[in-house]
């Protein structure tokens, strides 16, 4: 008798989830750990090939470079025109002298626009690297290839760092053209670079290890921000605090902080020519490089256990079990209820074919709400900002705590309306940016756009729903700046009317950046270039252009032969710039507190009162308003050609 | 229901679809059939106007689908190949959603999505989240999806892909029952069988181009794909199996009878006859072997499958 042909076993490899895959031993911890030390292979791996080969194949890279030295050589066209056309009245040889005292300003220039560039750039480039795997579902492939954690991790910063590189060095002509006309000393500029370095490669790391952990690049991209503010900031603030708590002199390793820990002010130090800075410069760099690779080698220590999550929650969807991340599990108590009234009738053997799969496995269950009338807005408007929400109570908590300090000690100094409201500003800039800017390349992304597209839902409706969850979410940054500002004005110090003047204002910056970035989402195909346009139209905007325009202005002013005509084009700008407005707001209203009629505000164009200076603000306001009109109505019109983009 | 007139569509320079006609009829269940970057999603999407062709018109339930695409959506329930799922809403969440999403009325929307659960037997999951359910529940949640507003025509683009197979056999009986409730139901597939056994008609497409539109019968006719029957013979029978299937040949209705080879080698005699398209019945078959002495051991009637229409309807169409 032959005996029946026993089945083949399965192979491992066929039958592992992709948990399963990754929580397989590693064949050798001696060769794994040779392997993550050979810099070739961490960050030369197959990861930073075929990065280099996608973003070689991007369009946007090449245009990124070129707008970047185009805007470089129009910004030092400028300065030179407009600084020699002021030299014209003079004979030849003074001419020539004052010229020679223009190339050292453009150097500066140069060094100074590179260094702000990169430090933006690279958050902007990292941010999306793991985000994007996760959303994609590649994470978990690739965590079954024999790559290690810290490959993917410092390859992925190694291709984005070469980016920066090629940014950066596209600028050495323009540095060399000048040193011709005498420029800067070699040994600045050197310094500049290290430190510029350094601080893209902390930059890129910071997001790189946001990325790690955030499901979105826009929020992996306002948390670096946010690290890298802190890190920026914070130096500064620890002497003043240490002034206030300890009431002695500040200690010499924390005016050190100032200077080597903070980027600004190591290239603040490193940028004054005359002094020998190459040590303290490389002090700097040596600080900053440590804090990327700390954050790599944390990124690439918990990237796993992140894959591991990831492909346990893949294998969940697959089998209709729950992700062992799911831990608000409540019982299913609303499962009950089921009375059709209208519809399609029932199928006559539903019930048996609910025994056979209904009860397969438990799933993650939440009590269901009520959807709108509005459906999209309704979901949008129920996204958090931040997902925990203790993580929201804490940082409230803290922020509060702090103020409360600073209240206590200084006594409603001037410095706590116009302090927490900048920063609050800049926060609320950077949310805004990436508020809305995945609202649509992301459903793209996620594959849900298509589904919705073929609902009877107007490009109106649908735009309109996104930017009422990206405004929704900017309100707790506003209503903390706003709850400050009323303690000060409940405590006498603030006038009420500067309530309303940052109300108008933080109202129009976040309409402008939500519409622009709602535009970009839907135009652009990822949602970290969308925030990263975003963010460059709000430097450019509120950063570039009025200095374009004071540069224009002393342009126009040289050729007429009088400086004092050319004040109209910056305060035109500047009428529309919230930091220009608020400051002055804040500083009018802290001027006389009392009475409205004696209210002061000084603007460049000399002292106002009240009345116009609410009329300017309210004109700068509606100007920004007009803005968020205009990119939506164009998002409006460019709906039916993008969306559809990608099927 | 479904109207598309001479629809001609480029991506870029790539032909999708070239001059595709093609009607089908209230409560008809139409398979299309391809292979992979046929034209069969372009089509779908063309239709659920997503997109538009370059040439030509598509029009559901008379309605244009470029000029009048609102109304063609209301009309219509569309459920592309990969269903992107929120996975921050829960099935019922999801469900009302789209229903507010085609503008029911917040009383009606209650009744649909219960009645939809219902029929796609997911009621037990109302309060799972959406991403946690399994690859099949949430081909059903697409199903329930495009069923809300009560859609006249379906379009269901690989419903049964990535599926395991009780799942498959599920989501057929789902549609059976959506057959039988008269939606006009267009569904593409590879997994023909299945298609075999629920559509009325079928389309067949392959690099953009209809090769075939009609019913399922008319497809066996067009490839000339007639019923077989597989005849065995008892190893004493005086008639050799070779002489059988020569004598068998010669009558018209049969296309052609030939002895199998492997059953020759391992000793069992077959002879396999293909007859001609239409209603034959087989007792000729058997008189004409029993008269002329053989010995008929089985006498099994095969029935032509889907997919060998398919083979031959598209072996060398387009070369």
């Amino acid at each position: 008798m032959d005996a029946a042909p026993s089945p083949t076993p399965p192979t491992p490899a066929a039958t592992a989830s992709p948990a399963a895959a990754l929580a397989l031993p590693r064949s050798s911890w001696r060769g794994s750990f040779a392997q993550t030390l050979n810099p070739v292979s961490l960050f030369f791996g197959p990861v930073f090939t075929r990065d280099m080969r996608i973003l070689g194949r991007k369009r946007f890279t090449f245009a990124a470079r070129a707008a970047y030295l185009l805007l470089l050589t129009g910004i030092l066209s400028l300065v030179f025109f407009g600084v020699s056309a002021s030299f014209s009245m003079l004979a030849g040889s003074q001419r020539l002298q004052q010229l020679q005292t223009v190339a050292p300003i453009s150097a500066q220039i140069v060094l100074w626009f590179q260094f702000f560039a990169v430090l933006f750039l690279a958050p902007t480039l990292t941010a999306g690297v793991i985000c994007d795997e996760k959303r994609n579902r590649t994470l978990s492939a690739l965590a079954t290839t024999p790559l290690t954690s810290a490959q993917i991790i410092f390859s992925s910063l190694a291709s984005r760092i070469v980016q920066l590189l090629i940014i950066a060095l596209s600028t050495m002509p323009l540095l060399l053209a000048l040193r011709s006309f005498g420029g800067l000393d070699v040994r600045v500029i050197i310094d500049c670079t290290i430190i510029t370095s350094t601080s893209a490669v902390m930059a890129a790391s910071l997001a790189l290890l946001a990325s790690v952990f955030s499901r979105k690049a826009s929020g992996a991209f306002t948390l670096a921000i946010v690290g890298l503010a802190f890190i920026s900031i914070m130096p500064f603030m620890l002497p003043p605090i240490w002034g206030w708590l300890i009431q002695t002199n500040t200690p010499n390793w924390m005016l050190y902080l100032s200077t080597h820990v903070s980027p600004f002010g190591a290239m603040f130090t490193a940028a004054r020519s005359g002094t020998d800075t190459f040590a303290s410069s490389l002090q700097s760099g040596a600080i900053f490089f440590g804090i990327g690779m700390l954050s790599c080698v944390t990124g690439a220590w918990q990237l796993r256990r992140v894959m591991l999550r990831d492909a346990a929650s893949e294998n969940a969807a697959t089998s209709g079990r729950s992700a062992p991340r799911a831990k608000k599990s409540s019982p299913a108590t609303s499962t009950t209820s089921t009375t059709a009234t209208s519809g399609p009738a029932a199928p006559t053997d539903a019930s048996a074919r609910a025994a056979t799969t209904a009860d397969v496995a438990p799933v993650r269950l939440r009590l269901s709400r009520i959807v709108g009338t509005h459906p999209v807005a309704w979901r949008e408007i129920r996204q958090r900002a931040i997902r925990s929400k203790w993580v929201g109570i804490v940082i409230v908590g803290v922020i509060a705590l702090l103020l409360l300090w600073a209240y206590i000690q200084t006594g409603f100094h001037p410095a706590l309306a116009h302090v927490p409201t900048v920063i609050g500003l800049v926060l609320l800039i950077v949310q805004a940016c990436g508020s809305t800017s995945s609202a649509i390349s992301g459903e793209m992304q996620s594959k849900t756009w298509h589904a919705l597209l073929t609902t009877p839902l107007t490009a109106k409706e649908i735009l309109l729903g996104k930017l009422a969850g990206g405004l929704v979410r900017l309100i707790p940054t506003a209503a903390i700046v706003m709850a400050n500002l009323l303690v000060l004005t409940i405590g006498g110090a603030l006038h009420p009317i500067a309530l309303v003047h940052i109300a108008i204002v933080l109202v129009a910056v976040a309409l402008v950046l939500s519409s622009f970035g709602l535009l970009m989402s839907l135009m652009q195909r990822r949602g970290n270039a969308a925030t990263t346009t975003t963010v460059l139209a709000a430097l450019g905007f509120w950063a570039v252009l009025p200095l374009g325009l004071v540069l224009v202005g002393q342009l126009v002013a040289g050729v007429l032969g009088g400086m004092g005509q050319s004040r109209w084009l910056t305060d035109l700008a500047l009428v529309a710039n919230p930091f220009y407005l608020i400051p002055t707001a804040l500083g009018g209203a802290f001027s006389s507190p009392g009475m409205p009629a004696s209210l002061t505000y000084s603007l460049s164009i000399g002292s106002v009162g009240l009345t116009i200076f609410s009329a300017l603000l309210l004109l700068g306001s509606l100007i920004l308003v007009g803005m968020a009109a205009g990119f939506l109505a164009l998002a409006r019109l460019l709906f039916p050609r993008y969306s559809i983009r990608g099927l | 229901m479904i109207e598309i007139k001479g629809v001609t569509k480029f991506y870029g320079s790539l032909l999708a679809l070239n001059n595709l006609t093609l009607n089908i009829g209230p409560g008809e269940v139409f398979g299309f059939i391809g292979p992979n970057g046929a034209g069969k999603s372009t089509t779908m999407k063309i239709l659920s106007g997503l997109l538009r062709a370059d040439r030509g018109t598509a029009k559901v339930c008379g309605l244009d689908c470029v000029t009048q695409t609102r109304d063609v959506r209301r009309l219509l329930g569309y459920m592309p190949d990969f269903l992107g799922v929120y996975d921050d809403l829960t099935v019922d969440e999801y469900l009302q959603f789209f229903a507010a999403a085609f503008k029911l009325q917040r009383d009606r929307r209650r009744a649909m999505v219960d009645s939809v659960l219902e029929l796609t037997d997911l009621r037990d999951k109302r309060d799972a989240m959406v991403d946690s359910l399994s690859r099949g529940m949430q081909q059903r949640l697409g199903v329930a999806r495009v069923l809300l507003h009560e859609p006249k025509v379906l379009l269901l683009d690989e419903p049964a892909s990535g599926l395991d197979p009780r799942a498959r056999i599920e989501l057929r009986e789902l549609l059976l029952e959506l057959r039988r409730m008269g939606k006009s139901i267009m569904v593409s597939s590879h997994i023909l069988t299945e298609l075999g056994e629920m559509c009325t008609s079928i389309g067949i497409i392959e690099r953009g181009t209809l090769l075939f539109a009609g019913s399922i019968q008319e497809a066996f006719a067009k490839a000339a794909a007639g019923e077989r029957i597989v005849v065995t013979l008892e190893s004493g029978s005086a008639v050799a199996p070779s002489q059988a299937a020569e004598l068998i040949a010669r009558d018209q209705r049969v296309a052609r009878a030939v002895v199998e080879a492997d059953a020759q080698a391992s000793g069992v005699a077959s002879v396999v006859i293909d007859l001609h398209p239409g209603e034959h019945s087989h007792h000729f078959l058997l008189e004409a072997l029993i008269g002329s002495g053989a010995r008929v051991a089985t006498f099994t009637p095969r029935p032509i499958k889907l997919e060998d229409a398919f083979l031959r309807l598209t072996k060398g169409a387009l070369n």
